[in-house]
């Protein structure tokens, strides 16, 4: 929102005020200026001037030339603008004026010839001005101001504006408009707000009939008629105001009325009395079928809870958001019905919302606006009236409709209190004095206050004794607060386990074996899904997915962290990179959310994975997590239960601890790999990490280190391919229990001359507690061992 | 010459019918439909064909040689398919094998969660615990529970996701506050870092999912004074270095009062660049002291407890600290983006 310091002005002085302070006063205190405009136009050769006689131009059909009235001397120049009509007071920029030319720069006028006719300065548009864009016409005026008058005596062309982020005024309808800004700035620089508005008289005659039909929905609607008006422009320091916040001047009614909403915060409607039927408004929902044109030409189809401002037959405004087209007022409007009103804050926001039309009005009147700027906004409407129009008549009484029920908030509220909650030993007398500068009135007892709050900041702003805190708090300046710690109680240690899981997770992962950590979106692709083989059903499902591919949350990391193997592997060559996050699933209440580890090793250029490499590696992966788990010993077990489609059936493995499954490690089944065309061979290792979480602590013990030296022993097997390496390593642990302290498989060899038959290297570490061991001994065990593995495995031991 | 192709054809046919290896399948292209294969010679002699036949032959050829390609193709896929389901069908796999080390790689930690990572640690350092909450949350802890009643504005502001279970993707991480105070007794002091989410589309600047981090303290008589001395430290910790702060209004229906907590920008030290619009602060948080309908629906009495509340972006503090231009490279899984940030470690 834009706010004009000459605006401003008009309710503080701003005299000897240093405005780039003011604004981060403001900034600190009440609300984010954007940004701090400075308008200097340069204003020499300009002047007022009243255009006398228009003329055709002798060589160009579109083309005429003005014969301007400057007063004491006449002045004829060629004009181009359409709007150029004898009789106008306008602005001409005399030779010598700095005029912007339509890309904005900036040049000076000299005494020309066009089309061989000689021109002496121009007459201006908006944008020759540096107004605005606007250069559809020349400037047009009302005639308050003498021709001849130079333009830097009439007006005060300077302005500094500011920029006021409106997100930061959601909560202070009070801020819609200069009167309010006005009275903050007063209130921060200590001094007299200047805001008196009187009584119009109001005549009696000419009866009009208002009726509120729907009083919840409009608590109070006035309305007042004035005849005998001539639509012509607004005078010149409204144009200039209204230029510089942006709004394009129309003609003094249209003017007034949002001067008046720009001042008072309360949006206006004017209504051609020509086009109400029978004299009579009625304020009412709108009726089944009915329809309105607003004044942008849209039409709307109206449903019950849309309010509607309505003659005898038909509605003629959407009530606190747009004026409908049948009842606009054009030039030839000569008697007006001037609507003031209050609608209730949650019904304009519905119905403009469902009409996608914002307005100034609408987003005024959607903060909850105090029912009596109703009253201001009319008044300030009347005084401009009287003011500008001197023949206008107010011709009826001032209807004024109130279903407010006049509730004073009062808050009783201690200043130690207020100290307290700010960490600051400001006086009772200053915490008084700044609540009365914002228009709190205050009864006071010794500390006890009890503080009345002015209506226009009770509506949501205001209500409890902390909104008081926050008063005090933000006049005083935060800065003026010095900082202090807290004196607090000492809290036992504590962490989430969840949380130590993880980071122990991340630092295994990302420190110790080189992967990558990623994240990705809590969204899958319903096209992912399927290619996968994979339903979206039975998933927690979106009302509103950001786009229709996502219509769900992931119920399994897999998917994306598959999209993820398939964006990167044209660029990479081993791929190894993991994601900790939440996973969804459908449950009673709210969703199961288990934090979940996705752990991927792919390679791209691998052409087949027979032996299982990457699982093989994904199995060290898991393992190594283990170890520093401390949940205990890991195992992988076969398990053929899974139903995932990722998942091969022949290498895949569950993840047990503690005897329960945590999690799975699986080459990824080749018929996805098919379907989303991923080339590179993947391996999948997947953890429950609220499961591991939730599980007993275990802690390794220490082992005794041997007094005596060790022999280490290789012997290599060839056995069947169905006789697993664990199966193997039972059997041979079970060969001389006693001595036997380590047996490790470190080699495994395959070859199409073995068949079905494997060999598999171990090496067995034999040490007694007591002796050192005597090859002999070795020689004797290894007997034992040829014998127990044939007889217990069928396998054979070479050498 | 039509015989020839004939026999070609059923000889070349016969053997494709005993392939059984992708190997074997590329020498059979080679022999036939190769450079110098049985049907390409066949179509290279075409020159000797008496110039009245050469069309009917031509055809003859051609025809031959699509066959023979669509059955070598049809062949692959059989083999293909075949090579998968021999693959998952086996036996003989072992996983009781032993492991295999992975060759020595650099790994990277998450840019969000380096920075997260220093931000626990400075918060841990003050005795708060670091909390973690539901992603999914209901109405009642997003909106309802923090004084954002069915009407408010604030429900605008905040576009949701809503599920079609009645809850909702948290659109901030303050439910965490109702829930901490569900779960802790007072006094105490936390913080909750994650995933937050917000219904809008996604351009270099705007993302619907971020991180964010809500810190949350309660205890008697908490002031602002506190606050702007904690957020300092706090601050100074996670930057390291001497930081300004200063607080200005800001409206946050669960806070009261609350306001916009701005740094001085520290690419120019407060003199004026373009990260600050040249005003020399930059905005860092919103802050205050938490609403007491916000400690009543916690569970506590507001006229006992006291608390102030924050919440920090971690995405944005990440694009701060390594100037990255594009927000959505966070959750974009280009691992190019993620092997940048070699930061961070052991917490
Ligand atoms: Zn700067």
């Amino acid at each position: 929102m834009k706010i004009s310091m000459n605006w401003i002005g008009k309710y503080v002085d701003l005299n000897g005020i240093d405005l780039n302070e003011l604004s981060n006063r403001f900034t600190l205190s009440v609300a984010e200026i954007d940004e701090v405009i400075k308008i200097k136009p340069k204003s020499s050769n300009f002047y007022i001037t009243k255009v006398d006689e228009v003329k055709p131009h002798p060589n160009a059909d579109k083309l005429r030339i003005a014969v301007c009235d400057l007063g004491n001397r006449s002045q004829e120049v060629v004009c181009g603008a359409p709007n150029l009509h004898s009789g106008m007071y306008s602005i001409l920029a005399d030779t010598g004026a700095v005029v912007k030319d339509p890309k904005g720069k900036e040049f000076t006028l000299q005494e020309t010839k066009i089309r061989d006719v000689k021109s002496s300065g121009m007459l201006v548009s908006p944008s020759e001005m540096g107004l605005s864009l606007d250069h559809g016409g020349i400037i047009e005026l009302d005639n308050s101001l003498a021709a001849g008058t130079p333009l830097d005596q009439a007006v005060s062309l300077q302005d500094t504006i500011w920029d006021i982020d409106n997100k930061s005024l959601t909560h202070r309808p009070d801020l819609w408009g200069h009167v309010g800004i006005a009275r903050e700035i007063a209130s921060l620089l200590h001094r007299d707000f200047n805001y008196n508005l009187t009584k119009p008289d109001f005549s009696t005659e000419n009866p009009l009939e208002i009726k509120v039909e729907a009083p919840v929905l409009c608590p109070r609607y006035t309305a007042v008629k004035i005849s005998k008006i001539k639509i012509q422009p607004s005078p010149l320091w409204m144009q200039l105001l209204l230029f510089h916040t942006d709004q394009r001047p129309i003609n003094n009614i249209v003017d007034f009325t949002n001067f008046v909403m720009f001042s008072t915060r309360n949006p206006l409607h004017a209504f051609d009395i020509n086009h109400i039927k029978d004299n009579k408004i009625i304020v009412r929902r709108a009726r089944p079928q009915e329809t309105i044109t607003t004044l942008d030409g849209e039409k709307h189809d109206l449903i019950g809870d849309d309010l509607v401002i309505a003659d005898n037959q038909r509605a003629v405004a959407l009530a606190g958001v747009m004026g409908g087209q049948n009842s606009e007022v054009i030039s030839s409007t000569s008697e007006i019905v001037l609507e003031s009103a209050n609608f209730k804050a949650g019904s304009i926001r519905k119905t403009a919302s469902r009409h996608g039309i914002r307005t100034e009005s609408s987003a005024r009147f959607e903060k909850s606006l105090d029912p009596d700027f109703a009253r201001q906004a009319a008044w300030m409407f009347c005084e401009l009236v009287n003011k500008n129009l001197p023949d206008s008549e107010i011709s009826s009484k001032w209807y004024d409709l109130s279903a407010v029920v006049d509730q004073k908030v009062v808050i009783s509220i201690s200043c130690d209190f207020i100290r307290q909650k700010l960490g600051n030993s400001i006086s009772n007398q200053k915490i008084v004095k700044i609540l009365k500068s914002l228009d709190f009135k205050i009864d006071e007892n010794g500390d006890q206050l009890k503080v009345t709050v002015p209506s226009y900041r009770a509506t949501k702003d205001i209500s409890i004794p902390e909104d008081l805190v926050e008063e005090i708090g933000r006049i005083f300046g935060y800065d003026n607060i010095k900082p202090q710690l807290p004196a607090v109680t000492m809290n036992k240690p504590f962490y989430l386990p969840i949380k130590k899981v993880q980071n122990l997770i991340r630092n295994e992962l990302s420190i110790e074996l080189g992967f990558n950590e990623i994240m990705t979106y809590s969204f899958v692709k319903e096209d992912l899904l399927t290619e996968i083989g994979e339903k979206i059903q039975d998933r927690v499902a979106l009302v509103n997915p950001i786009s229709k591919e996502e219509p769900v949350l992931r119920k399994y990391l897999v998917p994306n962290l598959l999209e993820a193997v398939l964006k990167n592997e044209r660029n990479e060559e081993k791929i190894r990179f993991y994601e900790l996050g939440r996973i969804f699933k459908p449950e009673q209440g709210l969703p199961l959310q288990p934090q979940m580890a996705g752990v991927v090793i792919a390679d791209p250029e691998l052409e087949n994975d027979d032996e299982g490499t990457l699982f093989f590696q994904m199995k060290f992966v898991l393992e190594n997590l283990f170890s520093r788990l401390e949940r205990g010993q890991v195992e992988f077990v076969a398990n053929n239960n899974f139903d995932l489609p990722w998942i091969h059936p022949a290498k895949s493995a569950a993840v047990i601890v503690q005897d329960k499954t945590v999690g799975y490690l699986t080459s990824l089944n080749p018929y996805i790999s098919k379907n989303l065309q991923i080339k590179s061979k993947v391996a999948l290792g997947i953890l429950d990490l609220d499961l591991i979480s939730s599980l007993e602590k275990k802690i390794k013990l220490f082992q005794p280190l041997p007094k005596y030296p060790g022999i280490s022993h290789d012997v290599s097997i060839i056995i069947d391919n169905n006789i697993s390496r664990k199966e193997v390593e039972k059997v041979l642990w079970q060969v001389e229990p006693q001595l036997t302290r380590k047996i490790e498989c470190f080699d495994v060899y395959t070859s199409k001359k073995l068949k079905n038959k494997r060999s598999l290297s171990f090496r067995i570490l034999f040490q007694h507690p007591e002796k050192t061991l005597k090859q002999k001994k070795i020689k004797k065990i290894h007997q034992k061992i040829v014998k127990t593995v044939k007889e217990q495995t069928g396998g054979t031991i070479l050498s | 010459m039509l015989d020839k192709i004939k026999k070609i054809k059923k000889k070349a046919l016969t053997e494709l019918e005993k392939i059984n290896s992708l190997e074997i399948l590329r020498d059979f292209e080679v022999k036939f439909l190769g450079k110098k294969g049985e049907i390409t010679v066949l179509l290279k002699g075409m020159g000797k064909v008496p110039p009245e036949n050469r069309k009917e032959v031509g055809q003859a050829v051609n025809g031959c040689k699509i066959e023979i390609r669509a059955k070598v193709e049809e062949k692959e896929e059989k083999i293909k398919e075949m090579i998968i389901e021999k693959d998952i069908n086996r036996k003989d796999f072992d996983i009781t094998l032993p492991s295999q080390p992975l060759p020595h790689k650099k790994g990277t930690i998450h840019p969000v969660v380096i920075i997260q990572n220093k931000v626990e640690a400075a918060f841990e350092q003050l005795g708060f615990k670091v909390l973690d909450y539901f992603e999914a949350e209901d109405d009642w802890h997003n909106f309802e529970g923090l004084n954002i009643p069915k009407d408010h504005p604030a429900r605008d502001m905040q576009d949701t996701f809503w599920l079609k279970d009645g809850n909702l993707l948290r659109t901030h991480t303050s439910p965490g506050q109702l829930r901490a105070m569900h779960d802790y007794p007072p006094p105490f002091r936390a913080i909750f870092p994650g995933k937050v989410f917000r219904y809008e589309k996604t351009d270099a600047s705007h993302e619907h999912t971020f991180h964010q981090v809500e810190g949350l303290m309660i205890d008697k008589n908490l002031s602002v004074a506190n606050l702007i001395g904690i957020m300092k430290i706090l601050l100074e910790a996670i930057f390291e270095r001497k930081v300004d702060v200063r607080l200005r209004p800001g409206f946050f229906p669960f806070v009261e009062p609350g306001f916009e907590l701005d740094i001085k920008c520290m690419n120019c030290n407060g003199k004026g660049c373009q990260v600050c619009k040249y005003s020399g602060w930059v905005e860092l948080l919103p802050c205050g002291l938490v609403h007491p309908n916000v400690i009543r629906a916690g569970g506590l009495d507001p006229d006992e407890w006291s608390g102030w509340a924050f919440g920090l972006g971690l995405t944005r503090l990440a694009m701060m600290k390594y100037k990255i231009s594009h927000i959505t490279h966070f959750l974009g899984g280009d691992l190019r983006f993620y092997r940048q940030f070699t930061e961070g470690g052991l917490k």
